[in-house]
């Protein structure tokens, strides 16, 4: 095995948790079951490390093979790392009759001739999802195993979820998929996580919605824990009077955000472009460049954050489209300006 | 039956009963006409006058009806008893509108039911009840067709509606999509939950939305019906014929690559099944290949060929499997 095969397998190593190792290694297939017998996981990863580097050495196996390896980690594991959407813009007709093997084939030739040296590799899943790997290089080194790009891709969909891609790299990757995929353009969908799962269901609208209807939602079951221990300091009367409004509240949080376990974004950026409206301070309004700041929320799940907000009145509702349109327009990074001199809101009109 | 006068002088003293029966003149040229007109005038109104003569006497001589008075007093009952009958029937009516008004304000209000005060005794109270709820029933029914059948709910204070589409297959129902829609200013969709592979920006530019809502929801119902229709099948391949191995399918559900095996010889068949119509939840292709290139072309194959055109694919397979075509 040569010194890149080795470097990756180590890396490998480093990022594969030991928990998940066993099972990444039976689907690879790659080592008999004496070897894999001979696999004791529960050694420390540096032990394990040298005897997997062994065992490769004896099955003779390089780079090609180990990223497979990768592959199969990444996608059995695929709320690592950050992903941003992407989405096609302006379909040909025949886009919606792209099959697998047409979409493989052109993407791969079209790559190849932007880029001299990369390794591309293609997997399709069984949810449907076409995964790619891919190692850049260009004319003069040979392509880098140690900085894939990772791409997830659902054919017939107008959705491309990307990992690991420099500003250099974007360009060429989105020819390559424009041209394959048989849109005619491509652009950024504002939306980034840490889950894949979490994007791609808020995109798909794989989630739980919740719509009007002539009846709505009861209110949670966990209520009534928190209630016997608020019941010693507030009335019951309250409660009662306090019911209704709290299912409305409930209702309307719902609508905005969804019902059930929603997709677990982590951050909201709102940049906003806007005028500085306090007329106690002279030096403020009357700059002429407009006023910049950046609202950053943060959560482990943002929007059941928000929803929380919403139906315990924290948030007033109806909720503001401001937050609504998060799950509404799938995407998490807004840029807001003024819609010009309108007398209407101190925040001026969004304009998204 | 009119004719063209004619427009020779000679036809000018002509009075109108002229026109009506002149079996001598042939119509189909004028010139003729008037020639004609001329030889026969004198002719055609004596002949004329004798015909009337004629149905004269033949009125007089027709016999009389037999009772002709108590067939009119017969008459005459008949059409009172169905004049007392149409004012019975105006009169329930009457009463049935004025419950439905109370019944209509009952439903949208959910107040204790009023009794009203009515003139009949109760079987006739009970009855004109249920004859008002069955008109009611009947206009909700209306109604509902009018809308196409999907479940509409108003939001936002009438400013917008939730239109839900459900889907449903071989009897079961599965998903329901629903579509938030602002009603003013304009017709727009505001919130869905379709998913992006079904075209619907595309149906709603394509529709005529703001007049007719229907002319979207129509289609769009078809589109994920047969979208439910094929996932449903696919899920069924899946899940009953285990020995068949599925190459490959996408989220659309509009292309299935399956695998066969051919018992005895144990040859591997791949079955392409294309959906490239996605209103539709049959294939619009069926296409086999194999190493054997003789078998897709056998009259066998041919007929497997048509028949997966033509039935849902997992009953499809069922019957090949037990004709012990495929594994």
């Amino acid at each position: 095995m040569d010194d890149s095969a080795k470097r990756l397998l180590q890396r490998l190593m480093r990022r594969i948790p030991t928990p998940t190792l066993r099972s990444a290694l039976e689907k690879w297939g790659r080592l008999t079951t004496e070897q894999q017998k001979s696999m004791d996981f529960t050694q420390s990863k540096w032990a394990l490390t040298e005897r997997l580097l062994g065992i490769c050495e004896e099955n003779e196996l390089a780079v090609k093979q180990l990223t497979d390896l990768e592959m199969i980690h990444v996608i059995d594991n695929p709320d690592q790392g950050m992903w941003y959407a992407f989405q096609l813009m302006d379909p040909e007709d025949d886009a919606k009759s792209v099959d697998l093997t047409q979409f493989k084939e052109q993407f791969k030739s079209h790559l190849r001739e932007l880029v001299r040296n990369v390794s591309i590799k293609m997997k399709k899943h069984t949810d449907e999802a076409v995964w790619i790997r891919i190692a850049w290089g260009d004319t003069f080194s040979r392509p880098n195993h140690l900085k894939p790009t990772y791409i997830v891709h659902y054919l017939q969909t107008p959705y491309v979820f990307v990992t690991s891609i420099t500003s250099k790299q974007k360009p060429l990757l989105s020819q390559a998929l424009v041209l394959s995929t048989r849109y005619q353009a491509i652009k950024d969908a504002n939306l980034s996580g840490r889950k894949l799962t979490a994007i791609r269901d808020l995109l798909m609208k794989k989630y739980q919605q919740v719509f009007p209807t002539k009846y709505p939602i009861p209110p949670p079951e966990n209520n009534q824990t928190i209630s016997t221990f608020v019941l010693l300091f507030i009335d019951q009367h309250i409660e009662k009077e306090q019911a209704e409004l709290a299912a409305n509240r409930l209702q309307m949080a719902c609508e905005a955000f969804g019902g059930g376990m929603l997709p677990q974004l982590q951050s909201a950026v709102y940049k906003l472009e806007t005028k500085f409206r306090d007329h106690s301070n002279k030096t403020m309004t009357e700059r002429e460049e407009p006023f910049r700041c950046v609202v950053k929320f943060t959560s482990t799940n943002l929007l059941e954050s928000f929803r929380h907000c919403a139906s315990s009145g924290i948030a007033s509702t109806p909720v503001t489209p401001l937050l609504s349109c998060i799950p509404l327009k799938g995407r998490n990074y807004f840029l807001i300006t003024d819609n010009g001199p309108g007398p209407s809101s101190q925040r001026g009109q969004p304009q998204v | 039956m009119t004719l063209q006068p004619p427009k020779s002088n000679t036809s000018a003293t002509t009075s109108g009963c002229f026109h009506l029966k002149q079996r001598n003149v042939h119509y189909s040229t004028q010139h003729k006409y008037s020639q004609n007109m001329e030889v026969a005038t004198t002719k055609g109104v004596l002949s004329h006058l004798s015909r009337l003569e004629v149905q004269k006497r033949s009125l007089k001589s027709q016999p009389q009806q037999p009772g002709g008075v108590k067939a009119l007093r017969a008459t005459v009952e008949a059409l009172l008893t169905q004049r007392d009958q149409l004012r019975a029937e105006i009169q329930t009516h009457k009463n049935i509108k004025k419950l439905r008004v109370s019944m209509d304000k009952q439903c949208t209000n959910e107040e204790e039911e009023t009794e009203e005060g009515m003139d009949e005794d109760s079987e006739n109270s009970n009855l004109l009840r249920l004859m008002a709820r069955h008109t009611q029933l009947k206009d909700l029914l209306h109604a509902h067709n009018v809308v196409g059948g999907y479940n509409v709910v108003k939001t936002r204070q009438g400013k917008g509606v939730c239109v839900s589409v459900a889907t449903f297959y071989e009897g079961v129902y599965l998903n329901t999509y629903n579509l938030e829609i602002d009603v003013k200013p304009t017709v727009r969709i505001s919130r869905h939950n379709v998913p992006p592979f079904i075209p619907l920006n595309n149906l709603a530019e394509q529709s005529n939305m703001q007049t007719d809502l229907r002319t979207l929801l129509d289609p769009l119902s078809q589109h994920l019906n047969a979208f439910a229709g094929r996932q449903q099948q696919f899920k069924f391949v899946k899940e009953l014929h285990k020995s068949v191995e599925v190459m490959e399918s996408n989220v659309l559900c509009s292309l299935l690559v399956l695998k066969f095996t051919v018992p005895r010889e144990k040859t591997a068949v791949l079955c392409s099944l294309d959906y490239t119509d996605c209103t539709r939840s049959l294939p619009t292709r069926v296409h086999f290949e194999s190493d054997d290139e003789e078998l897709p072309e056998s009259p066998v194959w041919k007929t497997h060929c048509s028949f997966l055109m033509e039935t849902p694919v997992h009953k499809a397979l069922k019957t090949m499997r037990k004709t012990g075509n495929i594994v």
